[in-house]
């Protein structure tokens, strides 16, 4: 199995140079030039040459295409044209933020999903079955963003009971400073035993967390189903039925093992389409993630920035499916060499 | 022994009159008949636009600004007068052509990469698979976002990325279900036989592919819309004046929690129109796909 | 009739969709004495299958069951699923036809064991681990203790179905229903599984009931017999008495189809025609189209199960006659040509 990892690991860095590639190509097509933008006010020419020169833009591509390679491969991102910091740095100082929403959002859909989509199953063409299947098919249907306003303007605009965006209230902020051990506030307020904090944290990421799972239940739900029912018209169901097993048992341990493994091929895709929607979430609460980061970043030709991002992003992406890859082998014993 | 020992008991099904099976289908499959009605109302709806829709959907009409909806403007008015049911209708419009357009570039790169790709195999395959793969390894809509913002943004740039980073399912598809005729004895035969490469692809190779990416595509149609929408909210896809469902979101984007009909009623309309078009695709799906019957 | 310890009367099973009601019971009456081995045999599609499941509450929707089993003094159909899982294992053990598909290939046979255990006699995992072990013995499993921490793909077809036997032995059982163990094995393995069953039904005084499609197997191993065809039991009766003399003709049928090492060679006699439709069976016997000795009656009425000297019953309208000298050792009118 080692020998399976190493093959991956390696095709992965394959995958990600073309991913280096296609976003190096993108981020030099554009016409307009970045470095006007980073001298700021009116440049001379020869500030601008000077600029492109240090910056390398003057060379020809091929040549610019290497030495970025080799930068990136020797882990110098550069700094971003719009924080003028280490693109590095930004990444660490707000990828906790989206790493919270995220991994919150996986959570609780797999919580809500699975048990829905066995339910369902159960139950196949009853009511409730209907019901979780035509919920499923709406929920899909529903933009984020529009999700996310309407959110914001039920329990904000209306209710009152939630903030509209952000990650804290400022004003929390500035008067409860717990220290960030994790970066996730959630977890880091608890540990400094700050419950204002914690409520404020919590308060504010209620709504983007609803916005994300909402988006993405019902394609976990529905496969969850899906697979459930063919499930249980597995002999090994019927035995365990035979024996009488109660039905809960047979249904989360027996039945739900064998769906496995192509559930977990679709959490990891979801585990994708997460990243994806945290772009436009982030963007909806001003939630102070890499989501938003790479929207900005990509918007105005901050191309450091841009390309660390997209890299960083996709690394992370393959490095999830791997890990479901890899999970395969833990759950089914048949694929294990024997 | 007699002729009847030998007589094989055919159980003839009780007599099923078409309209009976009409109404069973209609039964068991419901949501699909819903869908299907929408989706016919919205294509008529934006057919039928510039005859429906009570004003010109960009003219400005300060004097109307921001009216909540009312009898003169049905959906409400915008921050620059603008009626919303207007250009909700010739939003449409936009929508469908999206979905059109993405989905059928995506299959027009996609199925000739899978064929190739399966009917060759070996290195040709390898490289290609790999080229997808690294189209793959871009979380949904990252390399959209990328690609429109180096080639500028606008409905069409928004729509070739799109297609792009879509394509590698349909080739996958594609191939697939080659790989798998190709094993067929009856193909060697041809191949045995002089038949061209090209005319095995073509006739033998892709009708096995056509129900998995008819299925596909179906399903894909709605997101192809909801990532066109939601490209123009983040303000990468289509830009003023077209007419687009995300993009009357984002320009109002200030403003719903006053004004909320300026964005509640196109995010409503991308809401069934995609609802719609889901339903269909399902409903293709489960006609076409044995396998997902639920019932039988 | 307390000492039947399985008694099926009228038994119908029918799967109702739009177009066609298949009926795949149409009133089986079945009683199994304690301590006997049953054998039900019939062709694929005459219902027993069904029949078994439906001694455990089993059958699966959209399957709808009338009449009355009752196990051990318990009615089955129409009770609650609580009433039914305490009966399953512990009252009545089933063993399925293809252990690799009857075992589940996430989980060791050994927590599949412990699981059933657990269920039926409550034991907690050290004991019914022990119990486990015990019966994976008697099952002549070779090194029980490391067949416990293997996966079923790792074991073969016999093995397996061993396992199948332990599992259900282990629940300590009154009645087992096997319901072709050993059509999927290979013939030598057959024949161990069937000495087995034997040995073991002997030792722990089981009730057998033992389904196939095989009279061969039914020979050595039963001790009572019945046959059913399209749905119905149409014959029953201790083996001897019915291998000496069938009185159904379909029975006698079947006996004739039995290839016999040693007589040399005969024509291997078919039963013409092929088992009818369940969604529209024949009217009347549901044989006679096939039937050498059909009347005009039997195209009309649906003979009735009665019964016949010597613990014997028979639905048919002519019933074959036994045959002229009291012969047993010479089975005529069947065996030999």
């Amino acid at each position: 199995m080692t020998r399976y990892v190493v093959q991956r690991l390696i095709l992965m860095v394959g995958t990600l140079i073309g991913v280096l590639t296609v976003t190096f190509v993108l981020t030099h097509i554009l016409p307009g030039s970045p470095v006007e933008m980073m001298l700021g006010h009116r440049p001379t020419p020869d500030q601008i040459a000077a600029a492109k020169h240090q910056l390398g833009l003057d060379l020809p591509l091929w040549e610019q295409y290497l030495r970025f390679l080799g930068e990136i491969g020797r882990g110098h991102f550069g700094n971003s044209f719009l924080t003028s910091q280490p693109v590095i740095q930004d990444i660490s100082q707000r990828l906790m933020a989206t790493v919270e929403l995220t991994t919150l959002a996986m959570i609780s859909i797999i919580l809500i999903g699975v048990p829905i989509g066995v339910l369902s199953a159960v139950k196949a063409n009853s009511p409730i079955d209907h019901f979780v299947r035509s919920l499923s098919v709406a929920g899909v249907a529903l933009p984020g963003f529009m999700l996310g306003m309407l959110l914001q303007m039920t329990f904000y605009g209306w209710l009152g009971w939630l903030p509209l965006q952000g990650r804290m209230a400022s004003t929390v902020l500035l008067d409860h400073a717990f220290p960030r051990v994790t970066g996730l506030y959630l977890v880091d307020s608890l540990l400094a035993h700050d419950p204002i904090a914690f409520r404020d944290a919590a308060a504010h990421i209620v709504l983007p967390l609803i916005t994300l799972t909402l988006a993405n239940l019902p394609l976990v739900a529905r496969t969850t189903r899906n697979l459930m029912v063919e499930a249980l018209t597995e002999d090994y169901v019927r035995t365990a039925f035979a024996y009488g097993l109660p039905r809960r048992n047979v249904y989360f341990r027996y039945a739900l093992k064998a769906t496995l493994i192509p559930l977990l091929t679709v959490i990891g895709l979801t585990y994708g389409y997460l990243l994806g929607g945290a772009v436009v979430a982030e963007y909806v609460f001003d939630w102070p993630g890499i989501g938003s980061y790479v929207v900005r970043a990509i918007t105005q030709s901050d191309y450091p920035a841009a390309v660390g991002v997209t890299l960083f992003l996709a690394a992370a992406y393959l490095t999830i499916n791997l890990i479901v890859d890899l999970l395969y082998f833990l759950v089914d014993p048949r694929l294990r060499r024997a | 022994m007699t002729a009847e020992a030998l007589n094989l008991d055919v159980a003839l099904p009780r007599k099923v009159t078409f309209a009976a099976r009409a109404l069973h289908f209609a039964g068991q499959n419901v949501l699909f008949v819903v869908g299907a009605t929408l989706f016919l109302a919205i294509v008529l709806a934006a057919i039928f636009a510039p005859l429906i829709a009570p004003y010109d959907p960009i003219a400005i009409n300060f004097a109307d600004k921001l009216s909540p909806p009312c009898l003169a403007h049905l959906m409400g008015a915008n921050e620059l007068g603008q009626d919303i049911f207007s250009q909700v209708l010739y939003g449409a419009r936009t929508s469908l052509m999206v979905g059109v357009v993405v989905i059928g570039l995506a299959i027009a790169i996609g199925v000739p990469i899978g064929l190739l790709s399966g009917y060759f195999g070996g290195r040709l395959d390898t490289a290609l698979m790999r080229i997808s793969d690294v189209f793959l390894a871009f979380p949904p809509l990252l390399l959209p976002i990328a690609i429109t913002a180096s080639l500028g943004t606008g409905l069409t740039n928004a729509m070739m990325a799109l297609a792009v980073s879509w394509f590698p399912w349909y080739s996958r598809i594609v191939r697939g279900a080659v790989m798998r005729v190709n094993s067929e004895l009856y193909i060697a035969a041809a191949r045995a036989m002089g038949v061209s490469s090209a005319r095995i692809m073509l006739r033998h190779a892709l009708p096995n592919s056509m129900t998995p990416i008819v299925v596909q595509g179906s399903m894909d149609f709605g997101y192809a819309i909801l990532a066109a929408a939601s490209l123009s909210f983040i303000g990468i896809g289509a830009q003023p004046p077209t007419p687009e469902w995300g993009l009357m979101a984002a320009l109002s984007r200030d403003r719903f929690l006053d004004d909320w009909w300026t964005v509640a009623f196109p995010g409503l309309a991308i809401f069934v129109t995609v609802l719609a078009v889901n339903l269909v695709g399902d409903g293709i799906r489960d006609i076409l796909d044995p396998k997902h019957q639920s019932s039988h | 009739m307390s000492d039947n310890l399985l008694e099926i009367v009228d038994l119908r099973i029918e799967f109702p969709s739009l177009e066609r009601t298949v009926k795949a019971v149409r009133g089986c009456d079945l009683s199994v004495i304690k301590g006997e081995v049953m054998g039900l045999v019939g062709e694929s599609g005459s219902g027993k299958s069904m029949t078994a499941l439906a001694c455990l509450g089993l059958v699966p929707p959209p399957g709808r069951v009338t009449g009355s089993v009752r196990l051990d003094g318990h009615e089955v159909v129409g009770a609650s699923e609580p009433a039914n899982e305490r009966l399953r294992g512990g009252v009545a053990a089933m063993i399925f036809q293809n252990p690799g598909k009857a075992l589940n290939p996430f989980f060791t046979i050994g927590r599949q064991l412990t699981d059933a255990l657990a269920s039926v006699r409550g034991l907690a995992r050290a004991a019914a681990e022990r119990a486990a072990v015990e019966a994976l013995t008697e099952v002549r499993i070779a090194d029980p203790a490391l067949a416990m921490h293997k996966y079923p793909h790792q074991v073969s077809g016999g093995q397996l179905q061993r396992v199948m036997i332990a599992m259900a032995l282990s629940c300590q059982p009154k009645l087992l229903i096997a319901d072709e163990p050993t059509t999927a094995l290979d013939v030598t393995i057959q024949a161990q599984v069937i000495v087995l069953l034997r040995d073991l039904a002997r030792v722990h005084g089981l009730t057998v009931l033992f389904i196939t499609h095989d009279l061969g197997v039914v020979g050595s191993l039963c001790d009572r017999l019945a046959v059913m065809y399209a749905g119905r039991v149409v014959e029953s009766g201790p083996v001897d008495a019915l291998f000496a003399s069938a009185a159904h003709p379909y029975t006698a049928s079947l006996l004739r189809a039995v290839p016999m090492l040693g007589r040399g060679r005969t024509v291997l006699t078919q039963i013409p025609g092929t088992v009818p439709n369940m969604a529209a069976p024949p009217p009347g016997c549901a044989f006679h189209p096939r039937c050498p000795f059909a009347q005009p009656r039997c195209a009309v009425d649906d003979p009735a199960s009665q019964a016949t000297a010597g613990g014997r019953t028979v639905a048919c309208h002519f019933p074959l006659p036994p045959p002229a000298g009291a012969d047993a050792a010479a089975p005529a009118g069947s065996l030999a040509s």
